[in-house]
């Protein structure tokens, strides 16, 4: 079974408006088929929609549209549309998109309407007909698309450089003539105060896209729509002319814009990607510009760039360079942070592992440390801990075996391979591997924000999902805990549960542990542990392709207690709270953190060893994403033939149930004397550099915050006040975070985690202010720029700690400026151990 | 909350400035161009100060335009302009609602009524120096209209009754408990069971007993599934029953059976939305905010009366307002709605003060009535009159739901529908004011007693707003299916010895018939139908319109039928009038939509051209029709072309014609 299309969570239970449905219930009703122009296609009833900044993904419901798209998908959709766009809500104002559309209704009689098809969701059954098979659709779309151009004149270029026209596009395709009916609308001014768009209202159709990128995509809530009827305009802020107005100029509006009504003026923000890109076609690097990158001949990799807005490109110009590449040359650096991706044009790339236990220090420390603290105190990780990976993912095409350390063979990425460098630069991961060119080459180097537009995109999306999926999925699928248990271990850990809670097990639960406990040393017996890892191997093949990455956003519920159990989950990154309602309330079962799983146990309910302990095939607890979480999620069936097929497997997964549902209230109790959820909520676990003031040594001298001053141009990046945890202050000041939520959406890639981890804001920041609203622990702070030259977009710029550079052995100008060696630089992990054992930092 | 602040800011300064606006999107954490999407697209709202101290706005409309206005409003101009420092501002305005004593004119929002232009100088003159002058408060005197059960007598009696029955359903429920308790053994010897029981309820008729048993056997189950676990369901059994056998239809002009609504109403559940994305419809979901209206279904009373020719409610809310208050709570009773709203058009003020005062009158008496403690199920809220902030748009129920949600009035997309998700999403009983008027009369005194009050095939009372060039314009209450002549009589025929030439049937948007219609060739349809009928006669090419039922079965897509009925005597310039109807919507146009946006202006250009003389492109305004008719959103832009399509259909010899090049 392919993995689906459409992978992402939902608020469990919400209504979808119009529907009397909610996603989870759509969902289960399986796919629709419909006929449009005699051909039947068969969709989904939700596709993925972006909320704010693509920083989540929750489902909308597929339209007719939708379902045209994947119809006529590598040829000309006949259903032309103007108001929409495939990552906006449907607006369905222009009604270029009209159809036929016959259905049974609720009366039982089939009727046929006019309806717009980006609008009406699919519906089982239905038969459409576009313009191109019935005349009264055309005839109708010609004559609304008449209306529009009567009254439309094209941007001029004297004002600006306009992108294609789909106006035009959709009038030739309709035959629509400009001037059967005569003008009725005023001409009125271009609107040229910002100096990066112009805004001619002549060429707009009031399509309302501006409207929804601006305030749902970016929300930024600077443009509206003005007046009633005829009169009506899009505005910015109180009809002010839009340099005058909030605008930051993220040009998102433009981007969005189908008729070029708002334009580039032809400035575009300075970005600088590493170094001094020049436009010199014979420099080693290049900026590019949209059209080169779209052109067949002149750029392999153009489908990435196919769907991009040539507005968006030149906007950012400098957001994709073209290197040349020397032999030797080493493109990224093992556990460094990038905020770039790489394409390859030609050559050749070798990937190396230099040094495997930095990997681990780095990304993996956070799981690393977490198993062993949740199994410490609680006795009871979901997991018996991490062990050592046989296999590390490898930000690139190959998974290698550690093994059999890479030597002289190292894997070698060709153009064929597309792509590498993209994990980092999406996860906000350190590099995982070196890449060296074995010979002269050429690369795209491609900064985040137009990855971003990359992800916006269907077909680019899908090159991107398929990389992340092969690469990251099977090295990921290897390293899970049950295919690396320690048997012996095991086996120890249930003589030792048998003999301590003797008294308290229910006889029944005795003596099936005492039977799994039987099985496994036989199975320890028989099989080697070559053969563990051939099964391993063969799993992960198996799961590969049907197993789905899923995403889950921060309080977003995955499984509720008392549902279907269908799935289940491993974490690759973030925190999932498992909780249960109960007589008394809610009780935290357990946080699950990465490399670790849960859902299993309603799956394996109807295994005689747990139908006396557990509800049949419903979930006994629920599981909420604690921050930003991914999950690899696979289906029911898929996990009960695997436990089925693997025996030593199954009784591993037993044997943690089991531990489980005996001890579910002790853990409970344990959980809530500690500070680990409160740790949780405020992100604190995740945060890599922490700025703790010890308050028991510190003075209040604010040293700490002057020195900051002092390096940073006279304005302090942190603030002496903020979470207490017993005698432990966590100031206000850029955590840099495992995960920073800061960096997403970030319109123009400014804002990005160097090298050495710390959190960076380059100059080319418009001063949007998104990153310091996606912060969450309020450590990103705007201010206004000086009067400069080029004033662009805000006049603000943000700013946050950059660890003064995090520069190898050096402190922090806070750190090393605190007379008391109050202050001090942190992970969360630490900081709680400190807080737990009540001992000084040191 | 938006609109209520705009207004109450426009009230203090006299027009919304800058500086306002800045602080109430700081106070009330609302982006600027939220505030000032709203603000812009109501007319009522201004965004610069205004030199005038004395605004005069002259309806421009219908009846007024026909009888006058575009003189008046010319002598008020010329006057205005001759006094200095442009103190008085004279401007158009959309139909006030008052065609039955034209020309209306508002002035600083003060509506007069049938005034001489010198009359009203002397008004304005008065207001300038600083004088307050009121019109003459309308005559509230009842009516003596059969809408009315309770002549003077006490009110609300069918409320009463409902918590009568229900209190009387309980204790009877209550008995029964155990019985309902075992589903298994509860089939076909409950039934019986239940029907003696319903029937012992108090007025609770044998054919209601009827209705109840022709339902299938699975909708049954699943009525005693939903009346376990809401006992104090069952009188709306009753109402909807009536409702039923009334055929009661919805006077806002859809005529789409009131009880059908209500019905679907009640089994709509009520949606707990949570934190769910926005939609087209709630671009920002109340819901999702703090201090969010409460998930419940609502009552909505449409009382948005803006359409030109029509001012019934007008009536009905000036002297029966506790019959629509009592309509409304009857109708949350029976679909278990817990609020109700009255949306009634600014420029209706006494209307509002009147219906505030009923609307404390009802919460005295509902509390009563829901305070004793059989009744505890029972409950209904009225909220405020909310005043719109205007607009003809507003009378579209999704329109006028977005501006209750503080957004431009447009309307939206299907679906939802409004009685699945309509006010705050949730399902809502959206009402004309008449529709939900006549529902004490027809339970007072029965559904059937309703439907027989109907002639020629039609069933039931209502009102008609009448105007034009008439001799006693005025809101008439009459049998569904009476005649056009009869209706006529009533009126006391033409005016000034006028002859009667044509009649436009739905306000500005069913188009001109004229008196004498070529049904044949023009309408086939309706003809056969006629001459089946044996109501049409003569000649079918020459029927005369006195002769024509106004029923609603009958005429439903041939001729629309609306509550405004307005009378040209053959003098009028039809296509001249034409022009004034089209005008009327490309001003009153919300512009979601292109059709609709983008039509309207090309028939006001196209048409008055023609008017001007020039021949009109036939197959343009053909096409155009067709893309207005299927593609715009509402019924606005459905309806736009309508009265030009008349003049193709009606009255081709109006139409300069080409020059004929033989």
């Amino acid at each position: 079974m392919p993995a689906e299309d459409n992978e992402f969570f939902d608020t469990v239970g919400d209504l979808l408006v119009g529907m009397g449905s909610t996603h989870e219930e759509l969902r289960r009703k399986g796919p629709v088929t419909l006929e449009i122009d005699g051909e039947t296609v068969t969709v989904d009833r939700l596709k993925p929609a972006f909320a704010v900044n693509l920083a989540s993904v929750y489902s909308a419901v597929a339209t007719i549209y939708d379902a045209a798209q994947k119809r006529f998908a590598n040829q000309q959709n006949p259903i032309p549309v103007l108001c929409h766009q495939e990552n906006l809500r449907p607006a369905a104002v222009c009604r270029a998109c009209l159809v036929e559309y016959t259905a049974v209704g609720r009366s039982g009689k089939e009727t046929t309407m006019l309806v717009p098809s980006c609008y009406l969701p699919v519906t089982d059954g239905a038969k459409i007909k576009t313009q191109a098979t019935s005349e009264k659709v055309r005839n109708i779309t010609r004559t609304i698309v008449e209306l529009l151009l009567s009254d439309f004149t094209p941007p001029s270029e004297k004002n600006c450089v306009p992108s294609e026209n789909d106006l035009s596009v959709v009038a030739e395709m309709l035959g629509a003539k400009a001037d059967r009916f005569p003008r009725t609308a005023p001409v009125v001014p271009t609107d040229l105060s910002s100096p990066i768009i112009a805004v001619d209202r002549n060429a707009c159709i009031l399509c309302d896209r501006c409207i929804r990128a601006c305030n749902d995509m970016r929300d930024n809530q600077i443009i509206g729509r003005m007046g009633k009827g005829a009169k009506s305009q899009i505005a910015f802020d109180l009809n002010s002319p839009m340099g005058k107005s909030d605008c930051v100029t993220c040009g998102e509006c433009m981007v969005n814009c189908p008729t070029g009504a708002l334009s580039r003026r032809g400035a575009g923000i300075a970005i600088v990607l590493n170094g001094q890109p020049t436009a010199d076609a014979d420099a080693t690097r290049r900026k590019v510009h949209a059209a080169e990158l779209k052109d067949k001949t002149k750029t392999k990799n153009w489908q990435m760039f196919d769907d991009i807005a040539d507005q968006f490109l030149e906007l950012n110009f400098g957001s994709v360079i073209r290197r040349k590449v020397r032999r030797g040359e080493v493109l990224c650096q093992e556990g460094e942070y990038g905020a770039t991706a790489f394409l390859i044009e030609s050559g050749k790339y070798e990937i190396c592992i230099r040094k495997p236990q930095k990997l681990e220090q780095q990304r993996s420390s956070l799981f690393g440390l977490t198993g062993k603290f949740l199994s410490h105190f609680t006795s009871v990780g979901q997991s018996p801990g991490i062990a050592r990976p046989h296999y590390i993912s490898v930000d690139a095409g190959i998974a290698l075996n550690l093994a059999k350390p890479p030597a002289a063979a190292n894997p070698v990425l060709t153009a064929d391979d597309r792509l590498f460098g993209e994990m980092a630069c999406m996860n906000h991961s350190p590099r995982s591997a070196t890449v060296i060119a074995q010979e002269d080459g050429e690369v795209l180097e491609v900064l985040r924000n137009v990855v971003y537009m990359m992800q916006r995109n269907r077909t680019s999306r899908k090159i991107l999902d398929d990389a992340y999926r092969d690469r990251a999925l099977a090295n990921f699928l290897r390293q899970m805990p049950f295919f690396n248990a320690d048997i012996a271990e095991t086996l120890r850990e249930i003589d030792d549960k048998l003999k301590k809670e003797a008294d308290r097990l229910p006889p029944r639960m005795k003596q099936i542990m005492g039977e799994i406990a039987q099985r496994l040393k036989k199975h320890a017996a028989d099989v080697t542990p070559a053969q563990r890892q051939q099964f391993a191997d063969q799993i992960a093949a198996r799961l590969k392709d049907s197993a789905a990455l899923v995403r889950a956003y921060p309080d977003s519920p995955i499984v509720r207690q008392g549902q279907k159990a269908d799935h289940f989950y491993m974490v690759r990154m973030g925190f999932v709270k498992i909780w249960q309602k109960r007589a008394g309330g809610e009780i935290v079962l357990n946080y699950v953190g990465p490399g670790q799983y849960f859902g299993e146990i309603g799956l394996m309910s109807d295994l005689p060893e747990l139908s006396d302990f557990t509800p049949a095939g419903v979930r006994v607890a629920s599981a909420n994403a604690v921050d930003h979480v991914d999950l690899v999620r696979v289906s029911g069936e898929h996990f009960k033939q695997i436990i089925a097929d693997y025996p030593g497997i199954r009784d591993q997964f037993l044997w943690v149930a089991l531990r489980h549902l005996s001890e579910n209230v002790k853990i409970a109790s344990a959980l809530h004397e500690m500070p680990l959820g409160e740790f949780l909520d405020q992100g604190l676990i995740g945060g890599h550099k922490l700025l703790v003031l010890d308050l028991e040594k510190c003075t209040r001298c604010d040293e700490c915050t002057r020195a900051c001053a002092d390096t940073h141009g006279g304005v302090s990046r942190l603030l002496r006040e903020g979470l207490r945890f017993d005698k432990y202050l966590v100031a206000s000041a850029c955590r840099s975070c495992m995960d920073p939520y800061c960096l997403v959406g970030c319109p123009v890639g400014s804002i990005y985690r160097a090298p050495h981890g710390q959190i960076e804001i380059k100059d080319w920041c418009i001063g949007c202010g998104q990153c310091s609203k996606n912060c969450p622990y309020g450590n990103i702070t705007m201010h206004p720029l000086d009067k400069q030259a080029e004033v662009r977009g805000s006049g603000m710029r943000a700013t946050t700690c950059d660890l003064c550079g995090n520069k190898d052995k050096v402190e922090p100008a806070c750190v090393f400026a605190c007379p008391h060696d109050a202050a001090h630089r942190m992970n969360g992990l630490d900081l709680l151990a400190s807080i737990r054992q009540g001992k000084q930092i040191e | 909350m938006i609109n209520q602040e705009l207004m109450r800011i426009q009230h203090e300064q006299g027009y919304l400035s800058e500086a306002a606006l800045n602080e109430l999107s700081e106070r009330i954490n609302v982006p600027l161009h939220r505030l000032h999407e709203v603000a812009s697209f109501f007319p009522h709202f201004r965004l610069e100060p205004s030199k005038a101290t004395v605004h005069v706005a002259v309806c421009r409309d219908m009846t007024c335009h026909l009888r006058g206005s575009p003189a008046c409003r010319q002598t008020l101009d010329d006057f205005a302009k001759a006094i200095p420092n442009q103190k008085v501002h004279v401007e158009g305005v959309s139909c006030l609602g008052r065609c039955d004593q034209p020309v209306a004119v508002s002035i600083n929002e003060k509506v007069f009524v049938g005034e001489s232009v010198g009359r009203l100088q002397t008004i304005i003159q008065r207001m300038l120096a600083g004088e307050a002058i009121e019109p003459p408060a309308s005559n509230r005197s009842s009516r003596g209209w059969k809408i009315d059960p309770y002549d003077g007598q006490r009110p609300y009696e069918m409320v009463r009754k409902f918590v009568r029955m229900h209190i009387e359903y309980q204790g009877w429920f209550e008995s029964r408990k155990t019985q309902f308790a075992a589903p298994a053994a509860a089939t076909g010897p409950l039934d019986d069971a239940l029907l003696a029981d319903i029937a012992r309820v108090e007025g609770c008729p044998e054919a209601a007993i009827a209705h109840y048993v022709r339902r299938s056997k699975e909708e049954r189950k699943r009525e005693r599934e939903f009346l376990r676990t809401r006992p104090w369901l069952i009188p709306a059994e009753w109402v909807l029953y009536e409702l039923g056998v009334s055929d009661l239809r919805g006077m806002g002009g859809a005529a789409f059976p009131a009880g059908e609504k209500w019905k679907s109403v009640r089994r709509s559940k009520t949606k707990d939305r949570g934190q769910s994305m926005p939609s087209d419809y709630i671009p920002d979901n109340p819901q999702a905010h703090p201090g969010a209206p409460p998930p419940i279904k609502y009552v909505v009373c449409n009382g948005d009366e803006s359409e030109p020719g029509t001012f019934k409610d007008r009536e009905l809310l000036l002297c029966y307002p506790h019959l629509v208050l009592e309509g409304m709570i009857l109708a949350g009773l029976t679909t278990g709605a817990r609020q109700g709203y009255i949306y009634i058009r600014h420029e209706y003020t006494e209307q509002i003060a009147v219906v505030r005062q009923a609307i404390e009158e009802a919460r005295t008496i509902c509390a009563e009535l829901f305070a004793r403690e059989a009744a505890e199920n029972l409950t209904f809220k009225l909220a405020d009159v909310y005043v719109s902030p205007g607009g003809y748009i507003c009378g579209e129920q999704n329109a006028l739901l977005a501006a209750m949600h503080d957004f431009r009035a447009e309307p939206r997309n299907k679906p939802p529908s409004v009685s699945d998700e309509g006010l705050y999403g949730q399902p809502t009983v959206l009402n004309n004011v008449e529709t939900f008027g006549w529902v004490p009369a027809i339970l007072n005194r029965g559904g059937q007693w309703y439907a027989e009050q109907g002639v020629n095939r039609g069933k039931g009372l209502r009102l008609f707003s009448i105007s034009g060039d008439l001799q006693r314009p005025g809101v008439y209450e009459v049998p569904v299916g009476i005649t056009l002549g009869e209706l006529l009589k009533l009126a006391g025929g033409m005016a000034d010895g006028k002859e009667l030439g044509s009649v436009a049937l739905s306000g500005p948007s069913g188009g001109f018939t004229p008196r004498f219609v070529k049904l044949k060739s023009t309408l086939p349809r309706l003809s056969k139908q006629l001459v089946e009928l044996g109501i049409c006669r003569g000649d079918p090419d020459h029927f005369d319109l006195l002769d024509l039922p106004l029923e609603f079965d009958l005429l439903k897509r041939q001729i629309m039928l609306g509550a405004a009925i307005v009378f040209y005597g053959d003098q009028a310039n039809i296509l001249e009038q034409s022009l004034n109807c089209i005008e009327f919507f490309a001003n009153e146009t919300c512009g979601k939509c292109v059709p609709c946006r983008v039509g309207t202006q090309k028939l006001r250009h196209l048409v008055g051209e023609a008017v001007k003389g020039r021949p009109l492109d036939q197959q343009l305004i053909a096409d155009l029709n067709v893309a207005m008719v299927e593609g715009s959103i509402c019924g606005l832009g459905q309806v736009a072309p309508g009265s030009i399509i008349s003049i193709l259909n009606h009255y081709p010899t109006s139409l300069p014609q080409s020059p004929q090049a033989d």
